[in-house]
């Protein structure tokens, strides 16, 4: 009796381990807006990697009034891409024993270039977003926020 | 002249070398067409994805050309056409392209705006559309990224081909 009780208890704190670990990595999914308040990220699951692309841009729009390309990609056959749902944070895997989303990349359309990336939930709405080139040691942070819907 | 029996030995054995790679069969090369079926629900105006999940690519494709999965040297997406239907094709603007797998990051595949009039589409291909180690992974998913003018409220399926070409060592 005693021995099944055991095995009932290690199984419900397995079974409760495993719903943790599911639900901390998938609160990066959301809508985040980065700290210069000119687009929306919305950050999703692809297989086992997450995903961010920009769903709103405050200036959609160029000087001519054409939608805004990725014209700085180094890929010139690239170029006609709209950068109104461009996937510009890529392949970020969880790392669940320090708490945070790494291995994968961010794009800076302003200058085309790719930078390496990790992120941390400083708060339950707040993400801690470093770019950086080789080593994290030297690079930039920004802060986004995530966009919450407002209770009435 | 111990160093010129050394010598002579090395001579030999480069002559070896390249007589035994001459005798090896040469790569050969064939094109085999790749069918995608891209599906998202509920898509809001704006950009959305459809998506694609592939398994046992690999196996499925050397078996095609009647080769084993360990005989494929390259796979590149020489083409890459995307089919729209009479409901997509009105709100749909743009169209992206990429793949990813577990140990593979995303690539862009290719891309096309804006859309040209019709239904089917040829995206600009990337520099680099060699998929092999997408295809060596147990499974990829193909992501077709678009920008649709209105939202979209039933499921969207979206039928696309690509043109692989691949580069294979024959038995």
């Amino acid at each position: 009796m005693k021995l099944k009780l055991f095995i009932g208890f290690i199984a419900l704190a397995l079974l409760s381990f495993s719903f943790a670990e599911k639900g901390d990595d998938e609160k990066l999914i959301g809508v985040w807006q980065p700290s210069d308040g000119r687009s929306y990220i919305k950050i999703d699951k692809i297989g086992s990697k997450f995903f961010g692309r920009v769903v709103w841009m405050k200036e959609p729009n160029d000087e001519k009034g054409e939608p805004r390309l990725d014209i700085n990609n180094p890929d010139e056959s690239l170029r006609s891409t709209p950068l109104k749902g461009y996937r510009i944070l890529k392949d970020m895997v969880y790392n669940a024993e320090d708490g945070l989303w790494e291995d994968g990349s961010i794009y800076d359309p302003k200058n085309g270039t790719t930078y390496n990336c990790k992120m941390v939930l400083k708060a339950d709405n707040q993400l801690e977003v470093r770019g950086y080139v080789g080593t994290a040691l030297f690079g930039r942070t920004d802060v986004w926020t995530r966009l919450v819907k407002k209770e009435k | 002249m111990k160093n010129i029996e050394l010598r002579l030995s090395m001579v030999w054995l480069t002559i070896l070398t390249i007589l035994l790679s001459s005798c090896s069969p040469s790569l050969s090369t064939e094109t085999v067409d790749m069918e995608l079926e891209l599906v998202g629900e509920t898509l809001f105006e704006g950009s959305n994805s459809l998506q694609y999940a592939n398994k046992n690519q690999l196996a499925d494709l050397a078996a095609t050309i009647g080769m084993d999965s360990r005989s494929l040297k390259s796979v590149v997406v020489s083409k890459a056409l995307i089919e729209l239907n009479e409901l997509s094709r009105p709100i749909t603007e743009s169209l992206l392209l990429q793949v990813v797998s577990d140990n593979q990051e995303l690539i862009t595949i290719g891309t096309l705006n804006p859309l040209p009039e019709g239904k089917q589409f040829v995206l600009s291909l990337a520099e680099n559309t060699s998929i092999l180690p997408y295809l060596k992974d147990s499974g990829s998913t193909w992501v077709l990224d678009l920008n649709i003018s209105e939202d979209y409220m039933d499921e969207m399926v979206v039928n696309g081909t690509l043109t692989l070409s691949i580069e294979y060592k024959p038995n």
